[in-house]
């Protein structure tokens, strides 16, 4: 009897549980109605240059829609009143999957993350007062505001989380690698082979179906004197992360060039002759790396024939991620 | 910030009818207490549906158990803590004091801000009274470092312990508003992470521009996890009755330096995480509770 009774106590608690669970889907229903208009507030942000110190550079910049979010022919990008930065600009897509962002990791939240180029001395050189107060006077955020909050504010950490609701939105999965998974398409011979090389000498880090790892390894790329870069040491401060970077995604690899970390490959082939031979590796590179060994021309052609079909067809044109300044 | 959600309980149908404990009668329930679940609940009610009864004790319990940990409104008293900020025993003088160090450089100071989170007030039989917000300390403004812990139940208190730093759920979580607004300046821009102690000022040791002395210390990741525990034991313990309770608590900035052993001519400046551990490691020695 008294199990019994204490068995009914207990579906007394989860029947409560669920009342509770109930109220906050309510909160859950509405926060999702306000999604969409939270990423239109970033979209808008994502492209405004008054986010910049000399109004003249916006995150769409150096952060371009056609090249799926990266720089075009840009190894490194020009920030404000001309300068220049030191590593490549990433691709954006799929951001939701990352846990870690920037080439060495710098920040763990896509949101907090925004502060970097926001600051950033060659890239939108601003502070978040300055940041705050222009945003903050713009009627067309204040619009924003008024939809989003109680109390109509605009803040820091809502103006980073509406740019972080903006960029991680952009999704990659409509490639022909993601149609030939979905058994719409067949590979042509030569992309099956250079898929079966990739998943042989790649994956490893390049891990399907992002093609990116959250990892941090060396692809032992020779030190660059005139600009060194230590990686992901800057941020741990740990001996074995020195020359350390994070693994990118390659979707959308054949429309992001330049390659690497400081944009030091122009072309596709430039990387697979880089990783083909193994003499180009600096000693520092990682066991991965050495084990790829040296690659023929028709390996290299047939791995970026592969390459080649991670190319999406609907991010860079994509009108949710357009520009809406553009007419 | 965590909502102050009021929980109260049907004042008709105490929980335990059989003992008179003060929340059946008061309709709250204390940070600290965790007697609600008492199993002579369940056979102290007459007249209702075993169901009925039962999903509403259920409901109570859950209610109980969520209620843990939320400070009752209007009960007890409170300790107001004054974080103070001071240089070799005397009141912090931003920018117009020149002071000398143990190593006998000359410094002035400009900024002194720091964090402190999971402040704690515990009593003589291992109650504790936790401050779930973390707390932004600028000597600039004597407002910033008041600290209300409120709602302190009678009893005897003998140590109060905090954290210096923002534990490593609040630096990687998203932005925050209030004292975590990286608009404060107090968030690195190059990395993930708070700035837990903001010192900065001059010193002719110093060989940067403008003399400039500049310590940045933060660091919440392992191996270089720079959050430290200050706990400060009361000469007397906090007898609380009635009365609001006033403990001020210093933070000497002079005494801290010198017991690091910085030395401004070698290190005028601190930014990363590694360099920042000497620096927090002697920085609970600093901390000082006066009543």
């Amino acid at each position: 009897m008294r199990i019994a009774s204490w068995s009914i106590t207990i579906a007394g608690v989860l029947v409560a549980a669920l009342l509770a669970q109930s109220s906050l889907s309510t909160q859950d229903v509405d926060a999702v109605r306000k999604v969409d208009s939270l990423r239109e507030f970033g979209r808008y942000l994502f492209y405004d240059p008054e986010l910049s110190a000399d109004s003249s550079t916006s995150c769409g910049t150096c952060h371009q829609q056609f090249a799926a979010f990266a720089h075009v022919d840009h190894a490194v990008s020009h920030g404000v009143y001309g300068r220049i930065g030191t590593r490549n600009v990433p691709a954006l897509q799929n951001l939701h999957q990352q846990t870690s962002f920037m080439w060495d990791g710098a920040f763990e939240n896509l949101a907090m993350q925004s502060v970097n180029p926001l600051t950033g001395h060659a890239e939108m050189g601003s502070s978040l007062p300055e940041v705050l107060r222009r945003i903050a006077a713009s009627p067309r955020y204040q619009q924003f505001a008024a939809a989003l909050y109680a109390d109509k504010k605009i803040t820091i950490p809502r103006i980073l989380d509406a740019l972080a609701a903006f960029t991680g939105s952009i999704t990659s999965t409509s490639s022909r690698y993601d149609a030939m998974r979905d058994g719409k398409i067949m590979f042509a011979e030569h992309e099956q082979r250079g898929l079966a090389l990739f998943r042989k000498l790649c994956a490893g880090c390049h891990t399907e179906p992002t093609f990116m790892s959250n990892a941090y390894t060396s692809n032992g790329l020779p030190l660059d004197t005139l600009m060194p870069d230590v990686g992901r040491y800057r941020v741990t401060q740990q001996e074995e992360d020195r020359y350390r970077f994070r693994v990118p995604s390659l979707r959308n690899v054949a429309i992001t060039y330049p390659y690497m970390h400081d944009g030091r490959f122009r072309r596709l082939r430039d990387v697979l002759e880089y990783y083909g031979t193994p003499s180009m590796h600096a000693a520092y590179a990682d066991q991965r790396i050495s084990d790829i060994g040296t690659l023929n021309d028709s390996q290299r052609k047939d791995i970026i024939a592969f390459l080649l079909t991670l190319t999406d067809t609907l991010l860079p044109r994509d009108l949710r991620y357009r520009d809406p300044h553009l007419p | 910030m965590p909502s102050k959600q009021k929980i109260t309980l049907p004042p008709d149908r105490p929980l335990n009818p059989g003992k008179t404990m003060s929340y059946a009668s008061k309709n709250r329930v204390c940070l600290g207490g965790n007697t609600h679940r008492d199993p002579g609940v369940a056979h102290s009610y007459g007249g209702r549906t075993m169901w009925t009864r039962h999903i509403t004790v259920g409901f109570c319990v859950l209610l109980g158990v969520l209620a843990v940990g939320q400070p009752a409104q209007g009960q007890g008293r409170s300790v107001n803590l004054a974080f103070r900020t001071s240089v070799y025993g005397k009141p912090c003088a931003l920018d117009t004091t020149s002071y000398v160090s143990s190593r006998g450089q000359r410094f002035t100071l400009s900024t002194v801000k720091y964090y402190i989170g999971h402040v704690t007030l515990e009593g003589r039989t291992g109650t504790r009274h936790i401050l779930a917000d973390h707390v932004l300390i600028d000597a600039e403004d004597s407002t910033s470092g008041l600290i209300a812990l409120r709602n302190i139940p009678e009893g005897t208190y003998t140590r109060l312990t905090f954290m210096v730093g923002v534990d490593s759920i609040h630096n990687t979580g998203g932005p925050l508003e209030g004292v975590l607004d990286p608009l404060n300046g107090m968030y690195w821009t190059w990395a993930t992470g708070f700035i837990f102690v903001k010192v900065e000022g001059a010193s002719p040791s110093s060989q940067h521009p403008k003399n400039r002395l500049e310590y940045h210390l933060g660091g919440f990741a392992h191996p270089h996890q720079n959050t430290r525990w200050v706990t400060l034991e009361f000469k007397r313990p906090l007898v609380m009755t009635t009365h609001d309770i006033a403990v001020d608590v210093m933070f000497d900035v002079g005494a801290w330096l010198d017991a690091s052993g910085v030395d401004v001519a070698k290190q005028p400046t601190v930014t990363d995480v590694r360099s920042a551990a000497p620096l927090m490691n002697s920085i609970s020695s600093a901390f000082r509770a006066n009543r």
